[in-house]
Order: structure tokens, then C-alpha cells, then sequence
């Protein structure tokens, strides 16, 4: 310490370059590390849902090819709800991006909704902030009543209470059929729909709302607006014996494999419905790109399982989250080099002006080491000297690098970091990660220990008589 | 002092303490690589940008009708919901309309209309080897100035003109690409193609393709459309699949708008209105007057966009990114920076002495601070000649990283890596150097 204050610019200015190489150390590292928490956390969130959907994928060259058709219904739900030992909750969980609802003769497209059962209270882990959530008397009645979130209340209604609010809805799809493909005017009038209740979409929600987006508005999958519309016209989607596509479970934890194999044996014995008859196939791009609309989460090696071992009979593909890690992976990986590489740079650079900074110090000093090795000091002591010296000036570095870090990572994370590579979609936290500033302190310390050692062991190779000599 | 005395003073003096002057110049070299490099991404990028802000669908304005939906709520931290309200029925287009609008632009603004569909072409029979080719077609049923705004020149008859549109005459021009596809090397002109509407509903309610529809006649075919970006992006892909239609202007297929099946009528349905014009230059002019002439004609019922709106928008995203990116790569090189200046003022103070006893001896306060920014600059000229080479190495590495893109240096990374150092240098040398030139010889040589 005393030697750092004895020249003080000097001391100043390798701390301000070590600072500067920790600092972009620390934020590479932190993203790294707030984006494996996050994928952690989302994770954690997810892989005990199923989300189970009849059809058919095949994998195409750079996406599925989906065939989806009906193959559920609430027999399936009463019995999947009994079993307690593997299941929480479970649903029907048919998404919808075509619905508008109109209030107070102005129409809102909704593009995010769902037909679902009261098990998705549970099974989407949905935090009631008012009234209540559909209830199997609904169900049983088909009664058109809906759930909203918190910002869909505030954009449709302005104030609160949103409860007992009412709402139109009316199907996207439905109308374009009516209106022969043209988007053109408005033959049908809207369904009168009631809120019921309202929850919060962001509460407990770690990947940011990423799966719950889908649920932005939710109705009893009885009194879907995009079938109840008017049936006696032929385009209306007919309820059949099976009127769910797709299932939402909440396994137990743990169990959720045991829950996919359940659901797959359940719908084996049933006959393949004709495909074409509801929807026909959906292709879905590359998951890997990681745009944030599509569902890039669904897992081929279930799909694949199922789908071979239906022979004949329907099969059940198998969303998951497991993908997330392959889809971060690779877009990660791009990232770190590109950004690591660069930090890596500077930290070398860092290193070279450590030893440089020495190698001058070293120098001046020539003199004081050659005493000292003279008085007895071993070759040994001199080094320890010098690298804890040059040690003790990179760790403060390192520490002013921990601080700035505080300053830049939410800028990169603005600029950099949120822009590329998973950033986009997981919710990264935008403080930078403890361990990295711990890590940065200690890997500015060792290359300080190093790097200060190695000018002190050329120093010291000279003879003690030879300096002595010079003096 | 001369300028190459200079150098080599400077060049001596480093030498002199060799180790830490390698030290600063690999540091130099290094951070320079890394600027150089990333700049280098960054101008690769940004000239892909540039190519499209240039190319014929930057250019093309479309005009459509409000489809009475405007966005009311749609911002990142709602993503959940986007919502957009309807007002009514939305306005109908016509052929009227393009006369309409053309007739208050001014003439280097081409305006033209444009319903495009995908239908299935067949070429029927001739004694040709290509006999029966049939394949999905993007075909474009417009108005004569379409081939104007394309800046389109024949390789074999012509484009039709106003009154072929006018009596809905069944001509069809084609993009070089089609023509070769259909015809290979023979000549298309006069050939016969059948438009088929894709499906429709047959006898037994199934969908099935239509047998026959009405026939067309070559009438031209097209060279290739010079600044179309779709074509450069999917001139790549040799891989004919006839199902799979080629959305570049030199894949499509054009037709008189009045000739397309149930477009016969005296005022026929348009889906958009396009306008262009003529060079990328008159580009922002062209859609700042369409917007005008729209809102003052129709106000609220059409809207006009482009895709330059959104590449402005992108633009900007990029450009942040951009920053973001060079503020973490050139941290290596203001790393090395500091570093030179920390060299330099150890070197003065070291050389407090020498420097005394030259200004003793009459050397001015000028030739000292060039002498010692002189050191600085050779340092940090050393490191660019040391870190561009290796930046071009570095260069390579990111193509393979980022797949894809290749990314070359080009000027911008190499003015980037060359200005960077010698800025850093002498940036970072100016303070040593005016230390140098303040030293009084007489305090010099009393202490130490």
C-alpha cells in the first residue's frame, strides 16, 4: 500500500485500466450468469406443466409440420383429475389469437386469450387479484363469462372495478369465414360476455410472461367464441365427441414425465380423427431463430415417441420446456464468443500493462532489491513482495471494476445484451451477478499476483554482488 | 528537427527498453485488432442495410385501406395484449383510384396497382420440351407504370401498355427468372400459359385444382430487375421446386389488372395501390407526397406505408447496438491507452535528468514534447502494424462465429483500427509529452 501511494498517478492509472478490463469482465459474466437464472427459474417454472395436443408433427427442414385435431374431452379431465398422485390440475387450454371484444362500441383485437376449465386457475398459476375464476358450474353451463388480466382491465375499462363489467366477443376467424376471407364489415354481432374476475399476468411470472401471454383474457372452453357463434351456419366449428384439443396438466413435481406417458396411453386406443376436419396442419418455423411469438418450446423426442407408437391411432404431441436450453444455447453461444472475445482481449491488454507498470517499478527499485538480497532477503521473499504489491494494486482495480460494473452492465444490457441472443425473450435480471464481481475481483488479484511476479523473478536472477557492484 | 530524426530518436529510446515497450505495443495491437474487427462487423452490416435502403421494395410504397384497426395499446411491457379497434367498414379500392392519386402526384412518382395472388401456371401445349410445365407463380395484376417503377428493360418483346389494361387484353410479361423456369433457353414470346385458380370447390364438395382457366400470351419478358433485394436474397437458391413461389420481381408474373379472372368489370377491385419512384433518391420525397395527396383525398380511410418506415425503426435499434457493441470492444484499446500513458510518464519522469541537461544545452520546450509525442505515436503505430493483420485473422473467426455473415474489414474497419491507435497514441502521449516540455533544467539537474 505504501508503495502504491508513493506514486500515485502511477498507482492510479493501473487501477483505472483494471477497473475499466473487471468492469467489462464483470458484465459478460453477469449476463451469462442472470441468463442461466433465468432460464433456472423459468424452468423451475415450467417443467411441471404438460401441455398436451392431438396431432401429428413431423420435422420439416427447418421447423415441425403440425396436424392438430380434437382428441380430448371432460371424461379425460375427471379422469386425469383423480389421479392425485401424479396430477395437480388440468385443463382444456386452446389458445386464440382472433378474437376482438368490443366495449362500448369500440372493438379490441385480443391477441392473446384461451378457452380453458377452472383447473387453469392452478395450472396457470394465475394470481387472483378480484373476483373469482370459472367455475365448474360455468363449465356445465357454457355460461359466457370471462377472466381478464390486470393490464387487458385497464385497457378496456380505464378504471376499476372490472368485475361485473361486460364485454362482446366475437371470433376473428368466424368472421373472416363469414365475410368470404375479406375483411370487410360485420355480419354477425358479438357474444355478451361477463368478467368475473381479474389476475395479475406479471405476478410469479419469471420468463416474463412467455407461456402466460396466451392468457391475457380466458373463457370457459364451453362458451368458446369461436364456436358458439350461430351453429346452424355451416361455419361454425361443430363441438364433436371430443371437443378439447388441447390439455394444460400441472403434474405433481416429479412427475410430469409419468403424466405424458399416462396421456399418450390414454388416447392410443382412440381412432385417428380425420385431420382436415379442424384446422388442418400448422407449420412452425425454426425455434432456434428465437422470436418470441412463436412456440419455440416443444420437445421432438416426445413428439416422436408418440407419434410412432400411436400405429394407427391418435397420438398426442408433447410441448415442453426443455428445448429453452437448446434454443439459449445456440444463441448464446454467438454472444459470449463475440462479447467474451472481446473482454478476454481486454482483459490480456490489462495484464500486459500490469506487468509493464512493474517491469518500470522494478526498474527504480533495482537498487532496494539488490540491498535487500544482499541484507538476506531470499529470492523468494523479493518476489512475494512484488507480487503482493502488484496483487493488493489489481485487486482495488478489480474492486472500482466491481463498482463501474454497477454502471455498466445496465447500459450494455440496454443496448447489447437485450438485443441479442435470449435477452430478448427471458427475463434477465439488470443488476450485475454477485459471483461475477467476486470472480473479478479475485481473477484481477491473480493476474496481479502473476504478472507482477513474473519482472520481480527477472530482477532477482542478478547477482546480489553485481548490483552492489553498480550501487 | 527533422521529422525522420524524430523517428528514429523515438525509435532508439524504445529499443532501449525493449521489454516493456513490446508489453504496451502487443497491447495496442491487440485492442486495435478488436476495434478493427468490430467495426468491420459493424460495417458489413450496415452496408446490407445501406444495399437495401436502395433497393426497389425500399423504394415501393403501398397504399391500402384502412382496415379501420389502429394500434391503441401495444408496448413492450404489455406484450401480452395488442390491441386495435375497428371503425366501421373499410373503404374500397378501385381502379379509379390509381387515376386518381397519378393524377396529383407529380410524374417521376409512378403510381400503379397491384393485387397480387399465387396461382398455379400451366404452360399449355406447344411443340415444346418444356410442354406442360406447371408451377406456383406470384402473379401481379397491375397497371402499365409498374414496369417504369421497376425500371424494367425486355430481353424479348415488351410490357404492356395502358391500353391493354384499358381493354383488359390477356398479355403476361414475365420475370427472367419465370421465363427460364417455364421456357429454358427457348424463347417465351407468344407462348401460351393457362391461370389456373389454385383450388375450388368441385363437384363432389371436395377442393380440387381447377382444370382450365383463361389463357394468356407472352407478350415480354423481363431482365432481370436490377436493384430488387429479393432477388439478390433468393438468387442464392438454385433448388427449382415448382410448388414453392419465388416472391422476387424476377420469379413473378405480370398481367394487365383488368385481365385477371373476375376483374372484368368496368371498374375493377383493387387490393393495393403501389407507387414508386424512380430513383432511391426521390424516395423519402415520393412517400412524404403520397402521404399528402392521400390524407388531403381520402384522409383517414387509406393508408400508405413503406418499408422504409420500419427500417428507420430498425435502423435505430441497430445503431444503439452498434455503440454498445464498440464501447465493449474497443475497452481492450483504451485499456492500452492508459497503459501508454502510464509508460510515457514513468519515462519522463525517468529521463527528468537527461531532458534537464538537453534544455540546458539549448534544447526548446518544442523539441522536447514533439520528441516525447514522437515516442508515443511510434508505439502506438508499432501496435496498428502489428494488430491490422491480425485483426483480418480476427475477421474470419467472426464469420465463423456469427454464420453467415461474412464479415470483411472493408475501409471502415481498417480506417477504424488505423485511426483508433494513432489517436489513442498521440491522445494519450499529449499530457507525458507537455510534462516533458515543462521540465525547468535547473531543478532537473539540482535533484536526485
Amino acid at each position: 500500500m505504501m508503495n502504491m501511494r508513493r506514486r500515485p498517478m502511477q498507482s492510479f492509472l493501473t487501477v483505472l485500466q483494471v477497473a475499466l478490463a473487471v468492469a467489462c469482465m464483470v458484465s459478460v459474466a453477469s449476463y451469462r450468469m442472470n441468463v442461466s437464472a433465468a432460464v433456472g427459474r423459468f424452468k423451475s417454472s415450467t417443467e411441471d406443466i404438460v401441455i398436451a395436443m392431438g396431432g401429428t408433427e413431423t420435422r420439416e427442414r427447418d421447423g415441425y409440420m403440425r396436424t392438430m385435431y380434437e382428441i380430448f374431452d371432460d371424461n379425460d379431465i375427471v379422469e386425469l383429475a383423480a389421479e392425485t398422485s401424479l396430477v395437480e390440475a388440468v385443463t382444456p387450454y386452446m389458445d386464440s389469437w382472433g378474437v376482438q371484444a368490443e366495449v362500448d362500441g369500440t372493438l379490441y383485437q385480443l391477441s392473446a386469450g384461451a378457452a380453458v376449465g377452472p383447473g387453469y386457475r392452478l395450472a396457470g398459476d394465475l394470481n387472483m387479484t378480484d373476483g373469482d375464476f370459472i367455475t365448474a358450474a360455468d363449465m356445465e353451463a357454457g355460461a359466457r363469462v370471462v377472466v381478464i388480466s390486470e393490464v387487458l382491465g385497464r385497457i378496456l375499462f380505464g378504471d376499476r372495478p372490472y368485475v361485473g363489467r361486460t364485454l362482446g366477443l366475437l371470433s376473428d376467424m368466424v368472421r373472416a369465414m363469414t365475410a368470404g376471407g375479406q375483411d370487410a364489415g360485420l355480419p354477425i354481432s358479438p357474444a355478451e360476455y361477463r368478467v368475473i374476475g381479474v389476475y395479475d399476468t406479471r405476478a410469479g411470472d419469471p420468463a416474463g410472461g412467455w407461456r402466460r401471454r396466451g392468457a391475457s383474457i380466458v373463457w370457459p372452453a364451453t362458451a368458446d367464441p369461436n364456436r358458439i357463434q350461430d351453429a346452424s351456419s355451416g361455419w361454425a366449428r361443430a363441438i364433436g365427441a371430443y371437443p378439447y384439443g388441447t390439455l394444460m396438466i400441472k403434474a405433481v413435481p416429479g412427475k410430469a414425465a409419468a403424466v405424458r406417458d399416462r396421456v399418450a396411453a390414454m388416447v392410443s386406443s382412440r381412432p385417428s380423427p380425420d385431420a382436415s376436419s379442424s384446422g388442418g396442419g400448422v407449420f412452425l418455423g425454426g425455434g432456434a431463430g428465437g422470436s418470441a411469438d412463436m412456440d419455440a418450446d416443444d420437445d421432438p423426442d416426445a413428439a416422436d415417441d408418440s407419434g410412432a407408437s400411436a400405429g394407427g391411432g391418435a397420438s398426442v404431441i408433447f410441448e415442453s420446456s426443455k428445448d429453452v436450453d437448446e434454443m439459449v444455447g445456440s444463441s448464446m453461444t454467438m454472444t459470449m464468443m463475440l462479447l467474451g472475445g472481446a473482454t478476454l482481449v481486454a482483459v490480456i491488454v490489462s495484464a500486459l500493462g500490469i506487468q509493464s507498470v512493474m517491469l518500470i517499478n522494478i526498474a527504480e527499485r533495482a537498487r532496494e532489491i539488490g540491498l535487500r538480497r544482499v541484507l538476506g532477503a531470499s529470492r523468494r521473499s523479493v518476489m512475494c513482495q512484488f507480487a503482493a504489491d502488484s496483487a493488493a494494486l489489481a485487486a482495488v482495480g478489480g474492486a472500482f471494476g466491481g463498482l463501474l460494473s454497477f454502471l455498466l452492465y445496465p447500459y450494455f444490457m440496454r443496448s447489447v445484451f437485450s438485443r441479442m441472443g435470449p435477452g430478448e425473450i427471458l427475463k434477465v435480471s439488470a443488476t450485475p451477478a454477485g459471483w461475477a464481481i467476486v470472480a473479478g475481483i479475485v481473477v484481477a488479484a491473480a493476474i496481479g499476483a502473476v504478472f507482477g511476479a513474473m519482472p520481480a523473478a527477472q530482477a532477482t536472477k542478478v547477482q546480489p554482488a553485481e548490483i552492489i557492484r553498480e550501487l | 528537427m527533422r521529422f525522420t530524426d524524430l523517428v528514429s530518436t523515438a525509435v532508439r529510446r524504445c529499443r532501449a527498453r525493449p521489454l516493456e515497450s513490446i508489453l504496451i505495443v502487443l497491447g495496442i495491437a491487440l485492442g486495435v485488432a478488436v476495434v478493427a474487427a468490430f467495426a468491420g462487423l459493424i460495417g458489413t452490416v450496415g452496408a446490407r442495410n445501406r444495399a437495401f435502403a436502395e433497393s426497389l421494395e425500399a423504394r415501393e410504397i403501398t397504399i391500402r385501406p384502412e382496415s379501420g384497426r389502429r394500434s391503441v395499446g401495444f408496448s413492450a411491457d404489455v406484450p401480452a395484449v395488442a390491441v386495435t379497434r375497428t371503425d366501421g367498414p373499410p373503404y374500397s379500392l378501385t381502379l379509379n383510384d390509381v387515376e386518381r392519386i397519378k393524377s396529383r402526384v407529380s410524374p417521376d412518382v409512378k403510381v400503379y396497382a397491384y393485387n397480387d395472388s399465387f396461382t398455379q401456371m400451366t404452360l399449355q401445349s406447344q411443340a415444346s420440351a418444356a410442354d406442360g410445365a406447371s408451377r406456383l407463380v406470384q402473379v401481379i395484376a397491375a397497371t402499365e407504370d409498374i414496369f417504369l417503377a421497376y425500371g424494367a428493360e425486355f430481353r424479348e418483346g415488351m410490357g404492356f401498355s395502358g391500353s391493354d389494361v384499358a381493354s383488359g387484353n390477356r398479355c403476361i410479361v414475365l420475370g427472367s427468372r419465370l421465363a427460364s423456369r417455364l421456357f429454358g433457353d427457348e424463347p417465351a414470346l407468344g407462348g401460351k400459359l393457362v391461370w389456373q385458380d389454385e383450388w375450388h370447390t368441385g363437384p363432389t364438395g371436395e377442393l380440387e385444382l381447377s382444370p382450365a382457366g383463361p389463357v394468356y400470351t407472352v407478350i415480354g419478358v423481363m431482365e432481370p430487375v436490377r436493384s430488387s433485394f429479393l432477388t439478390e436474397m433468393q438468387g442464392g437458391t438454385e433448388d427449382d421446386d415448382p410448388s414453392s413461389p419465388d416472391f422476387s420481381a424476377d420469379g413473378g408474373a405480370y398481367v394487365p389488372i383488368t385481365s385477371a379472372p373476375g376483374m372484368d368489370g368496368p371498374n375493377p377491385r383493387v387490393d393495393e395501390i403501389h407507387a414508386a419512384s424512380l430513383s432511391s433518391r426521390g424516395a423519402a420525397q415520393a412517400i412524404d407526397q403520397i402521404r399528402q395527396v392521400v390524407e388531403a383525398e381520402y384522409q383517414e380511410r387509406l393508408r400508405v406505408s413503406s418499408v422504409m418506415d420500419y427500417m428507420k425503426e430498425s435502423m435505430k435499434e441497430l445503431r444503439s447496438l452498434a455503440a454498445g457493441i464498440l464501447v465493449l470492444a474497443s475497452a481492450g484499446l483504451v485499456i492500452a491507452s492508459i497503459n501508454v500513458l502510464n509508460l510515457m510518464l514513468a519515462r519522463v519522469l525517468r529521463r527528468t535528468r537527461a531532458i534537464g541537461i538537453s534544455a540546458a544545452l539549448g534544447a526548446g520546450q518544442r523539441d522536447v514534447f514533439r520528441e516525447t509525442l514522437a515516442e508515443s505515436l511510434v508505439l502506438g503505430v508499432c501496435g496498428g502494424m502489428l494488430g491490422l493483420p491480425l485483426s483480418f485473422g480476427l475477421a474470419k473467426l467472426m464469420s465463423r462465429i456469427t454464420q453467415g455473415t461474412t464479415v470483411s474489414l472493408g475501409l471502415a474497419g481498417v480506417l477504424a483500427g488505423a485511426a483508433s491507435c494513432i489517436a489513442a497514441s498521440v491522445l494519450f502521449g499529449l499530457y507525458p509529452a507537455y510534462l516533458a516540455a515543462r521540465v525547468v533544467p535547473a531543478d532537473a539537474l539540482r535533484g536526485d
